[in-house]
């Protein structure tokens, strides 16, 4: 009963998720009993989460968490001290997988080693003096060291699938060291979180199930029932009415032409059945006309509004995300998801769901009509029906596969393109034109190599199904054609002219629904991966939500506290560590050190872009996570480094923050910002399109667009995020002026690299390492023997000097 | 696919007369030993003996793909280059022994020796694969293609950047080859 890998583990959990025979086997009492065993029992019979026990079978095939025997033994070994936190190690020192555990309680630490489940070592959280962790390309050593230069007392060796989990284990081994507090949530959902994480960040896998997703999908048709039945109806009309010309066709030969050329009846006798039979045929013809342009009208529409209601839901949700969902996601992705996945999905409702469920009724109803006019002859045709199915089926899988290549060697071409358009002109400097030809040459070559032979698949293909269809035909005619002459033979008595000429127009019939159902599989593929990619976005919740009843600070006074906060965007490797100070209102902040050291996470903290790990953040007393935060942010006011203007008017994007401004007020708020001048120099003026596809704007006039629209919203707290450092000496000094005038009276967190921007500041916070490292005015810091502010201010002037 | 891949491998160079490579630590200029004295302790780190005092080191392979066993950074905690080894072959035999101990944890990677399965899933294609030690699967980004390597090999990357590395993809198995007939050119 023992696994012998992690596939294994899995497979019987998997086994266990299903409910099936192999499950109760793992159920069933263990040959030897043991930890062992129990183990196994354990990781089958008490799963996380179902959603999270799903993903851990399906994608990692590693245990969904500790097992409960584990746990206890664990925990009987650290003398009932509950388990804070634990991680998988999936390594044993010769780098072979191995199933492990990393434990760790309030005062110890314990390893288990294979699949034992028994501890291989223990000990005391006060042993360990320092952790450590070595990286590698997919193994990592995490060392908890004892005595300097001794045997660790434990070495991790795990893959980069466990990198989080074991992270968030030796972090809080590691805030212990520092004195700190670290964050203890529930282990179990620690764990899973953590080592799910990029598997989510991927996919954020909701509906593991593509029916389910399907059928979610289709609930969207909910609030168009009466359109949908009308559609629908529409749709089996057209199918209905399509059997009737063949049917009647037959009617008219057997029953009509024959008989009156046979001189079996007279034509005059004949001739209103005649015309009866054709008026029948015409008015199923103008019914199936009528019947195909409500069903394509109806359906149409009905796939439009299904795919802008999407589309409403997604924007607007995307609007509730918090800032990390965005930093997780490409914004193509993002952008795709709210444009061509939708429209692929109106493309599946509109066409889709009806051509498919039309194509099954139609192949049914062809084929019941076939074996009721002829079953001999009507088995000949619809038995051969499933395989032509199969064998599109079967084409289009190989097709995939043709079309994973050409995407493959595709992608290289843009690649090409996407380097060498923008880095023209490094290309030219360095003449590598050459080159860059034969680069694209090679991959252009590659690329129509991989198309023809996607043509040579399917130009094969197609023909050979149609002669298939064709010798089908030819079959027909061979079977029916010594009944038609009067010559029965085994295959059945003499056969009506009339019937045979409906089966030759039915015949024609079959070949459109074949193709349509053999393509099914492909559509609902294409159909749910796109509703999957839009649902996922449905379905994700703000990491930054408000409270159930938010306090709303209106207006803000300025006072901001940062109480021990610690915070790391991975919930690993943290970027602020334990900091803690106070501003007042009014105050100005210099936030300078190292790149890379915390200043911008900070600034992504009192903005509440993200909420803190640990510690508190107050905003005039109150705990920002209290706070309402649309009525916050609008009294923080942001200035980046690379300010972002949106297509529009110079107006429009000034008023972006403030709407209901007056002309006066945006005119006195470009004056403060120095941006007026320029302004008025634009032929268009203030009505000047900028942005996207708009008028061009340097680097330092979109900085003072920004700050125009800054001063606008009149913010209680500002941030000034490196807003000079991309400009020239004049445009800065520019820059400052305003910036001068905008601070006033206001609480001033500003970044900047460049030291002498902020002598004016109240304060200076020297942040490295996400620490609090220095605190003073220009004047203190600069005169602290050895201080990180003298260093960096010494650099400065050195470069400056030697520029 | 890289550029770089597609020149002349380094090794084939034609050598140019440059300045030589001199690291700035706090706006001094430094240089690091090209024959390093090794030692891997008891604590399990790589030591760098050619400093005083000693200190630990990690190994940055410059190219991992192309020249893992040439052109080694040797960076301390702080991630500052201590030692630079242009050649592990040319260091004395303790220290070499020591070094390639420690590489060959750095730079493992897993060897697929089989592909059992490749199917899609949402925004992610899975892979089945066997290797030495047993059965592995793992996820890549449906638009994340394997990399090829100078000689033919390839490199998947799954999405928690464990890295699978196909040797000789030709070599395969039938079954495997035709899993992998859509990464293969």
């Amino acid at each position: 009963m023992k696994p012998q890998n992690f596939a294994e583990f899995a497979s019987v959990g998997r086994a266990w998720q299903l409910g099936t025979k192999r499950a109760e086997v793992a159920r069933s009492p263990p040959s030897s009993p043991g930890v062992a065993s129990d183990y196994l029992l354990d990781f089958v019979m008490t799963p996380a989460a179902p959603a999270t026990a799903e993903l851990f079978a399906r994608y990692l095939e590693q245990p969904a968490r500790l097992p409960t025997s584990l746990r206890h033994a664990v925990e009987l070994a650290f003398g009932g001290e509950p388990i804070l936190a634990y991680a998988f190690a999936d390594l044993d020192r010769d780098l072979k997988l191995a199933p492990g555990w990393l434990l760790l309680s309030q005062s110890s630490v314990a390893v288990v080693e294979g699949d034992s489940g028994s501890i291989t070592r223990s000990f005391a959280r006060s042993a360990i003096t320092s952790v450590e962790t070595e990286a590698g390309l997919s193994c990592h050593v995490l060392r908890l060291h004892g005595t300097p230069g001794q045997v660790p007392l434990a070495e991790v060796y795990f893959s980069q699938r466990q990198r989080r989990s074991v992270g968030r284990v030796s972090l809080l081994l590691e805030q212990a060291l520092e004195g700190r507090a670290g964050q203890v949530g529930d282990a179990d959902a620690d764990y899973a979180t953590s080592t799910l994480a990029p598997v989510q960040e991927a996919q954020a896998l909701i509906a593991g199930n593509k029916m389910a997703v399907l059928w979610r999908l289709l609930s969207y048709l909910k609030p168009y029932k009466r359109r949908v039945a009308l559609g629908m109806s529409a749709a089996f009309g057209i199918t209905l009415l399509t059997m009737v010309p063949p049917l009647l066709t037959g009617y008219l030969i057997d029953r009509v032409i024959g008989p009156v050329q046979a001189g079996a009846t007279s034509a005059a006798s004949m001739t209103t059945v005649a015309w009866l039979c054709l008026l029948g045929i015409g008015l199923s013809y103008v019914l199936r006309q009528i019947c195909l342009w409500l069903r394509l009208r109806l359906m149409a529409e009905l796939g439009e509004f299904v795919a802008g209601d999407l589309r409403d839901e997604v924007y607007e949700h995307l609007h509730r995300l918090s800032v990390s969902f965005f930093g997780r996601k490409k914004v193509g992705s993002l952008i795709t998801r709210v444009s061509s996945d939708t429209d692929r999905l109106w493309e599946f409702l509109a066409f889709g769901v009806v051509e498919v469920s039309l194509s099954l009724v139609m192949l049914l109803g062809l084929s019941t009509i076939l074996l009721l006019l002829d079953f001999r002859l009507g088995l000949l045709i619809s038995v051969p029906v499933p395989l032509f199915c199969y064998a599109i089926y079967r084409n289009g899988q190989s097709m995939e596969l043709l079309f994973l290549r050409a995407f493959r060697k595709w992608s290289r071409l843009t690649d090409v393109l996407s380097d060498t358009i923008p880095g023209v002109r490094v290309v030219k400097a360095f003449n590598q034109e050459r080159r860059e030809l034969k680069r694209f040459g090679r991959a252009n070559h590659d690329a129509v190599s991989e198309f023809n032979r996607i043509h040579a698949n399917w130009t094969t293909f197609w023909p050979r199904l149609t002669f298939a269809i064709q010798l089908m035909i030819v079959a027909v005619w061979t079977a029916a054609l010594p009944r038609l002459l009067g010559q029965p033979t085994g295959f059945g008595p003499a056969l009506s002219l009339g019937t045979f000429v409906s089966f030759l127009l039915y015949l024609s019939m079959f070949v459109q629904p074949i193709e349509t159902v053999g393509q099914v599989a492909r559509m609902l593929h294409r159909a749910t991966t796109s509703a999957h990619r839009v649902f996922e976005i449905l379905d994700t919740e703000p990491e930054v939500r408000d409270r159930a009843e938010p306090v709303r600070l209106d207006p803000v006074n300025g006072h901001v506290e940062f109480r021990d906060v610690a915070f790391g965007y991975d919930g690993v490797r943290q970027v602020i560590r334990g900091m803690t100070f106070e501003v007042k209102p009014g105050e100005l902040i210099g936030l300078v050190g190292p790149s890379g050291g915390g200043k911008t996470t900070l600034i992504n903290l009192l903005t509440r872009f993200y909420d803190v790990q640990s510690g508190q953040i107050l905003v005039d007393g109150v705990d920002v996570r209290a706070l309402e935060s649309g009525s916050y942010r609008r009294q923080v006011g942001v200035v980046l480094q690379e300010p972002y203007l949106f297509h529009g008017s110079i107006l429009d994007n000034i008023r972006y923050g403030h709407a209901e401004a007056s002309l006066e007020d945006v005119i006195a708020a470009a004056r403060a910002a120095n941006a007026h001048d320029f302004v008025c120099k634009l032929p268009q003026g203030y009505d000047t399109v900028v942005g996207e596809r708009g008028h061009t704007l340097s680097g330092g006039e979109r900085q003072r667009i920004s700050i125009a629209r800054a001063v606008l919203a009149n913010p209680r707290i500002l941030i000034l995020d490196e807003a000079t450092s991309a400009v020239d000496t004049e445009t800065e000094r520019k820059i400052q002026e305003a910036l001068d005038r905008l601070v006033a009276g206001r609480t001033v967190f500003a970044i900047a690299h460049r030291l002498s921007t902020l002598r004016r500041a109240s304060r200076l916070f020297v942040i490295e390492a996400g620490k609090l490292a220095e605190v003073g005015t220009h004047a203190e810091l600069s005169a602290k023997p050895g201080g990180i502010y003298r260093k960096l201010c010494q650099l400065q002037e050195e470069l400056h000097h030697a520029a | 696919m890289q550029p770089e891949l597609i020149a002349d491998p380094p090794r084939s160079r034609r050598h140019l007369d440059l300045p030589a490579t001199r690291e700035r630590n706090h706006g001094e200029a430094t240089s690091v030993p090209a024959h390093p004295r090794l030692e891997q302790r008891l604590d399990g780190k790589l030591w760098l003996l050619s400093v005083e005092p000693p200190i630990s080191v990690e190994i940055v392979r410059c190219f991992p793909w192309s020249e893992p066993n040439r052109f080694l950074s040797l960076r301390d905690a702080n991630g500052e280059e201590r030692a630079f080894v242009a050649d592990a072959a040319a260091l004395e035999e303790r220290s070499q022994h020591s070094l390639m101990a420690c590489l060959s944890r750095s730079g493992f990677v897993f060897e697929v020796t089989r592909v059992l399965a490749v199917s899609e899933d949402f925004e992610l294609r899975s892979f089945k694969v066997e290797r030495l030690q047993g059965t592995r699967v793992f996820q890549t980004a449906l638009d994340a293609w394997p990399r090829e390597l100078e000689g033919g090999g390839l490199v998947l990357e799954d999405v928690f950047g464990d890295l699978f590395r196909i040797a000789a993809p030709r070599e395969l198995d039938r079954k495997s080859q035709d899993l992998l007939s859509a990464f293969i050119d």
